[in-house]
């Protein structure tokens, strides 16, 4: 077998050719992919490409030519990616329409698992830029709000930032504070907040003589301790330990009750 | 009577261009992203006050800029159908452009715009998009279906 031959045999396989009349009407077809009846099939009714289309083919002038590839469609019920040729060649004054079909299916395959995973890509990539943007603009707000708050020097309320939600709390709910890691916690009597501050920055937020810091890890609210115990003391049901270093200035803030 | 009207789906890629047509036509939908490459082509015929329209559907493969799309795919097209998506700016944000473009070759074809994936947005931001965006457009859901119907058999109407 030669190239010409062993490329025409790759090729043939995928390629019709069919010629019909201006009504449609198949005149021949080679029906390599599809068996039309020459007389009998119509180009028009049957693929659904020309519906709609019939007016613009058949006043093509001759020679001329429409393309279309790269069209899915179902054709005598396969469904497939076909490339389309649709030209007029007049023969001994008679007009004529050759219509070539090539079937690239395979090829159409890869080109959409590509093209897939482009769009795919792109799609995500836009939404988490839209939620980046997102985020930022919230994060301005609220720390432009935090910041007027904070210099306010409000005594009844402070401002918490508590999963990226800025919270106002009432002071006098406040049973005490927990150092957590990088975060802390913020014990009221209806619920706990957990928010991403340092216990220095807290205690510089609070009112002088409401909290009092009684441990490296807690501050409590003077008002909400039950009793004092040599090295613990009583808030809210729950036992708290005193930092040696802490206990001078809790007794202080007592006494001057 | 019975006629037969080409009609092309465009717009941005993951819009829900097939997935409006799965659902006029197939009244399916599925929220697995598929895309499309080339066009598939679709059809059904809707009754417009007793002429039955044959709608031939175009679904072009979705694409950053209207300029990239073959312009071959417009041939003999009665109808446009311009599809974004509210939940996604990039979208809708240059549609004017990307309308003309298409339509400045095809000046005779009948135009309508689809905002489509209203279940995805609240109806305040419609309603601030139909404010904002300069052309008038209609709001739907190939999800839950809302409005799908409608917008094909009004563009059936204005093609007749």
């Amino acid at each position: 077998m030669n190239l010409k031959e062993l490329k025409f045999a790759r090729f043939e396989t995928r390629a019709q050719a069919i010629v019909f009349d201006d009504k449609g009407t198949v005149l021949e077809s080679d029906n390599t992919i599809f068996d039309f009846e020459p007389s009998q099939s119509n180009v028009f009714e049957e693929i659904d490409l020309f519906q709609g289309m019939e007016e613009i083919t058949t006043s093509l002038k001759n020679a001329e030519e429409l393309k279309f590839n790269c069209i899915s469609i179902s054709i005598m019920g396969r469904e497939s990616h076909f490339d389309f040729i649709i030209q007029r060649v007049d023969d001994e004054g008679k007009k004529f329409f050759c219509l070539l079909i090539y079937d690239f299916a395979e090829q159409y395959q890869r080109v959409l698992e590509l093209q897939q995973e482009r769009n795919v890509r792109d799609i995500e990539s836009k939404k988490l830029e839209r939620e980046n943007r997102r985020i930022s603009e919230e994060n301005e707000v609220i720390n432009r709000l935090y910041d007027q708050m904070t210099q306010s020097g409000s005594s009844e309320y402070v401002l918490l930032k508590s999963d990226n939600l800025l919270v106002n709390i009432d002071l006098n709910t406040i049973d005490y504070f927990e150092a957590y890691g990088d975060y802390i916690k913020v014990h009221t009597e209806a619920k706990m907040y957990i928010i991403h501050n340092r216990m220095k920055n807290i205690e510089g937020q609070l009112p002088k003589g409401m909290f009092v810091r009684i441990h490296r890890s807690f501050i409590v609210q003077i008002n909400k301790i039950k009793n004092i115990e040599q090295m613990s003391l009583n808030v809210s049901e729950k036992i708290l330990p005193i930092g040696k270093q802490f206990k001078a200035e809790l007794l202080n803030q007592m006494n001057q009750l | 009577m019975e006629i037969s009207k080409k009609v092309v789906v465009a717009g941005h890629f993951g819009v829900g261009k097939t997935s409006l047509i799965k659902r006029f036509v197939h009244e399916k939908f599925s929220d697995q992203y598929l895309t499309t490459i080339g066009v598939k082509i679709d059809k059904k015929q809707v009754d417009v006050n007793g002429t039955s329209v044959n709608m031939i559907l175009w679904d072009i493969a979705g694409e950053q800029s209207a300029s990239k799309i073959p312009k071959n795919y417009f041939i003999g097209a009665h109808g446009l159908l311009y599809v974004f998506d509210l939940s996604r700016e990039e979208t809708y944000k240059d549609l004017n452009d990307q309308i003309f473009e298409i339509t400045k070759g095809n000046p005779d074809i009948h135009t309508s715009v689809l905002g489509n994936k209203s279940d995805l947005v609240d109806k305040v931001l419609i309603e601030e998009l139909k404010t904002e965006i300069p052309i008038s457009f209609r709001n739907t859901s190939a999800m839950t279906g809302d409005n799908v119907e409608e917008a094909f058999k009004t563009l059936a109407t204005n093609m007749i």
